[in-house]
Formats: structure tokens, C-alpha cells, sequence
């Protein structure tokens, strides 16, 4: 079950670091991006993000800043260099995770 | 949204974290609103879908608590555990002067609990009032010049719930104090540097002049001039950024310089300050002022471990713990001593990662001021004590005896602690401005 909600919750940092990686965006922005890029089927609650940003905030992944926008001052996010170095090195993780498991279920048949 | 909004607060104990959590929640509901109604939602209804789209409150509440909460330095505590074991150790059994066990004993405790209370304190209190408190210190300064007690003939010490501190020591905690100065003057242009730059030379002048203690001035100075160029570099102030560093260091190096050279080639500076430059530039032609010689001497004849065999404390003609990497080498060996000074450089070196990592940009310059002053202050006590740099009065941070000094380089280090406690409480910025600002 931890194994499930970490691995859960390491793809949803992976898709606010790749989302960050493309520009700074504020909390609004992401849950708006990730919806339409999944045509809609992304169904995780908006509140549900800013724990996650918080903490990876906290990790330096993703460093806090205040911007004006539309006469409105947002906290933008913005990926850090370690926050890059964790993008570009865990699809390795990724990928071997989906080989083994590859190779698991090709062994059961 | 009111009540999702205070439903996800309620569940975070940090009070202070609520509002900043809050607002960033209240703008992402009051954008999805204006999405659902653009969209054609009625006002009401828009709000509704708005707040049923952020989820369940309590279990988003119970997430932004095991975050926001208070984190103490455990890292720190620990390594302040550690030298203060290893302080307490040297002092006892090196210090030829009738040292009795309990005093020591009590003065690194007292010491271990100031931190503590500093732990305890919200540094950006000190920062709302960081213009009163160093008006307050500088204050002390001249009553310390008018009305100080003297020890040993010196003058510039206070009594402070009967111990007496002297006044450089208590100097030390303007540095903290001045990055909340700064923090005020944040997002002004030249007229903050100048005004910094005011707040910066009249304590270090006065230090300088009057206490008197010139090494002591210009360690003051060089901290502060080093955060004023951290502040212009981290974009606080409003101006070219090269150019205004080189002119600043220009001038605030260059004058002291330009004077000095002058007072020393036309024989102003003080006969004591001329032979300990004679003699650390030129040794074996003067004699006279000859504890670099002898340091020089020491060091050169320390062995790897264990005793060199030569009673420093009697050829420095007495015991003075500003020496203390010296006969801790001389007595204990090299590496002793080079283990004494890498506890030191450990800790300057956490302390100045833990503010560079600070997300709040006032607990990073007030933490950057603190491993700075300790940084400057440990690099010439050593410098001083194996003979590389003229004689003068420095401490060895926590390891030199005195418990003024030992007392305030405690209360600093709890400014740390106190700066990672809010780590991931306060945001980048947070607002110290005062309701009445008709003082200053």
C-alpha cells in the first residue's frame, strides 16, 4: 500500500516538475494545464496539489516567488536545479521498474 | 469558500503558517470561479463547483500541517553538543588560571540554555524592531564608554543579571540585528545602501574609536559590508549591481586604507600598533613586541599528537585563551587542533548552508550575517595564533575562554535554530513594517 500511494505521489512530482520545466506557473495554472492536456480525465482535486507543491518546495525541488499578475500578486513556482536533476534522472527509475515488471508478467505466462 | 478555507486552516496548528497557506488557496478558488463563470455559471453555483473541485478540506488541512510546522536543527544541536563537550574539555585542561570546574561547567550551560531561548524567539520579531534594538545596542555602547565597569583595568563591561558581558561581545549581536535593517530598506535604491551604509560605519567607527578595539571595528565593518553586497546581489536594492559593489568597497575600503597609510607613515598610529607591524612584517629585525615570534616558534615545533614540549603559556608571558589553537596544538598535537577547527568550519559551513537554503530572504541574510561575523572572527584568531597576521584581540568561537563571548556566540547560533525552526513557515517575504512608523 506505501509502495502504491509513493509511487502514486513521485508521478504527480514528476508531472509538476515537467510541467515547471516548461515555464513558472502558479497553483491555478497547473491544475489548468494538467486538465487539458488530459482532456479532462485528470481527476485529482485541486486542493490536493499544494500539499505536494509545499513539500517539494521544502525538498528545494521547486522554489516559491511572488509575481503580479492581472493587478493580482500570485506565488509562482519555479523548478530548481535540483529540482531539474530529479526530472532528468528518474525516468531511469521509471524505466527500469516497467522492464521488471515487464519481465515479471512475462515469466508468469 | 470561507468555510473551506477555514476548515483546511484549522488543521494546521502552525498559527503563524495559516494566512500564507490561505491566500494561496483563496486565489486558486477565486480563479476557478471566474473560469466557471466564464462558462456561463451563476455567481453561486460557480463558487460551489469551485470549492467542490479543491476536495475534501480536512485531508488537504492535515497534509499543509505535517509541512508547516515547526522543524528544529537537530543537525546543529547536536554538533553544538559536541563542541561544547569538546570547549568545556580544553578549557578545564589547559587554562593555568585557578579555573574551577563549576564555573566552567555553568557558563557553557547557561550558555546552551541563551540558546534555547533563542530557539524560542520568532526572528522576524527581531527584524520588525531591528532599527530600536540597534539603537539600543549602540546606546549601551556609549553608557558601556561612561558608566561600563572595568576588568583588569580594562573598561567596557555591563553587568546583565549578574555576569559581566563585555560590550564587544554584546556587538556581535548587532550583525543579525543589521540584516533586519537592511530587510527594511529592501526594494529603495541608493538612498537604502546609504542609509545601510550610515546604520553600518557609526557603530564600527565608534567600536573603532572609542571602546577602543580596532580589530574588533573592522571585523564589524567587513561583516556588514558583506551583507550589504549579499543584499545588492540577492536584487533587494533597486540599482546597478556591479557598479554600485565596486563603488561601495571602493570607498569603504579604500578610505580606511588611504587614512591609515597616511597616520602610519606620519607617525599617528600608536607605537604598539607600528611594532606589531614591524615585527610581523619584518621578524628578527625588532624586538620588543614578540608574540608572533613565539607563535610562529610554537607552531613550527608542534608535533602531529601529542605534547611539543614547549610551555607556551609561560613564554607568552601568561595564559591568553585568544592563543587557544596554539596550545592546543602545542600540548595536544596538530591534529587535535586541526579536529578543534574542523568542528568550527563544520558549523560555520551549516550555518551558512542552512540561511543560503532559507526560502525566507530575512532568516537568509540574518543567518548569512551570523556565519559570516563567526567565519571573519575564527579565520584571523587562527591566522593571529600560528603567527600569520599582526597580533591582535580575536576569540576563538566557543573555544576561547570568556564568558561574554562564549554567552553571545550562543544566543547567535539559537538565531540559527530559530531561522530553521520557521523554515517552512514563512514565505519568501514577509512584512516587518511597523503600524507606527513615526520613529523611523
Amino acid at each position: 500500500m506505501d509502495n502504491e500511494k509513493s509511487l502514486a505521489s513521485g508521478g504527480m512530482t514528476m508531472l509538476i516538475l515537467k510541467l515547471l520545466s516548461e515555464k513558472d506557473m502558479h497553483g491555478y495554472e497547473m491544475i489548468d494545464t494538467l486538465r487539458k492536456r488530459s482532456q479532462n480525465v485528470f481527476e485529482h482535486k485541486a486542493g490536493t496539489l499544494y500539499p505536494l507543491l509545499h513539500s517539494i518546495e521544502d525538498e528545494n525541488l521547486v522554489k516559491g516567488y511572488e509575481q503580479e499578475t492581472q493587478s493580482k500578486i500570485r506565488k509562482y513556482y519555479k523548478l530548481t536545479r535540483q529540482g531539474k536533476k530529479k526530472l532528468y534522472k528518474k525516468p531511469d527509475r521509471f524505466n527500469k521498474l516497467q522492464k521488471t515488471m515487464c519481465e515479471f508478467i512475462m515469466w508468469g505466462l | 469558500m470561507e468555510k473551506y478555507l477555514s476548515a483546511v486552516a484549522e488543521q494546521i496548528r502552525c498559527k503563524i503558517a495559516r494566512p500564507y497557506v490561505e491566500k494561496e488557496l483563496r486565489d486558486h478558488i477565486e480563479d476557478q470561479v471566474e473560469y466557471n463563470i466564464s462558462k456561463g455559471m451563476e455567481h453561486e453555483e460557480a463558487v460551489k463547483a469551485a470549492v467542490r473541485e479543491m476536495g475534501d478540506p480536512v485531508e488537504t488541512g492535515i497534509s499543509l500541517d505535517r509541512i508547516h510546522r515547526p522543524k528544529p536543527a537537530w543537525g546543529v544541536i547536536a554538533l553544538m553538543a559536541v563542541i561544547t563537550i569538546a570547549a568545556m574539555s580544553l578549557q578545564l585542561s589547559l587554562a593555568s588560571t585557578p579555573y574551577i570546574l563549576r564555573g566552567v561547567l555553568i557558563q557553557y550551560l547557561f550558555g546552551f540554555v541563551i540558546m534555547l531561548i533563542c530557539y524560542f524567539v520568532d526572528y522576524t520579531v527581531v527584524a520588525r524592531y531591528a532599527k530600536h534594538i540597534a539603537v539600543l545596542l549602540m546606546f549601551m555602547c556609549v553608557y558601556c564608554r561612561l558608566f561600563g565597569l572595568s576588568i583588569n583595568g580594562i573598561v567596557g563591561w555591563i553587568r546583565v543579571f549578574g555576569v559581566m558581558i563585555s560590550i564587544k561581545s554584546i556587538m556581535l549581536l548587532y550583525i543579525p540585528v543589521f540584516a533586519g535593517v537592511l530587510y527594511k530598506y529592501r526594494n529603495t535604491g541608493i538612498g537604502g545602501i546609504i542609509k545601510s551604509v550610515i546604520w553600518m560605519v557609526i557603530p564600527s567607527l565608534y567600536i573603532i574609536r572609542y571602546v577602543p578595539a580596532l580589530s574588533f571595528g573592522v571585523i564589524m565593518a567587513v561583516s556588514m559590508l558583506s551583507l550589504i553586497t549579499f543584499a545588492i546581489i540577492k536584487g533587494w536594492f533597486t540599482v546597478p549591481k556591479r557598479t554600485t559593489i565596486v563603488a561601495l568597497w571602493g570607498v569603504i575600503v579604500g578610505i580606511p586604507i588611504v587614512v591609515a597609510a597616511i597616520r602610519l607613515w606620519s607617525g599617528i598610529t600608536p607605537a604598539y600598533i607600528q611594532a606589531r607591524l614591524l615585527y610581523w612584517l619584518f621578524p628578527g629585525q625588532y624586538i620588543g613586541y614578540n608574540n608572533t615570534t613565539i607563535l610562529r616558534e610554537a607552531i613550527r615545533s608542534t608535533r602531529a599528537i601529542g605534547s611539543s614540549e614547549m610551555n607556551l603559556v609561560e613564554k607568552l608571558s601568561g595564559y591568553n585563551s585568544d592563543y587557544i589553537f596554539a596550545y592546543i596544538s602545542s600540548t595536544y598535537g596538530l591534529l587535535v587542533g586541526i579536529l578543534v577547527l574542523s568542528l568550527l568550519v563544520f558549523l560555520v559551513v551549516s550555518i551558512l548552508g542552512i540561511s543560503l537554503k532559507q526560502k525566507n530572504q530575512l532568516g537568509m541574510m540574518m543567518g548569512v550575517g551570523v556565519g559570516t561575523v563567526l567565519m571573519i572572527n575564527t579565520v584571523l584568531n587562527i591566522l593571529v595564533a600560528i603567527g600569520l597576521f599582526p597580533d591582535t584581540s580575536t576569540f576563538l568561537p566557543l573555544f576561547s575562554s570568556g564568558s561574554s563571548n562564549i554567552l553571545i556566540t550562543y544566543a547567535l547560533i539559537g538565531i540559527i535554530l530559530s531561522i530553521y525552526k520557521y523554515k517552512s513557515i514563512y514565505p519568501k517575504f514577509v512584512d516587518v513594517s511597523l503600524p507606527n512608523k513615526a520613529l523611523f
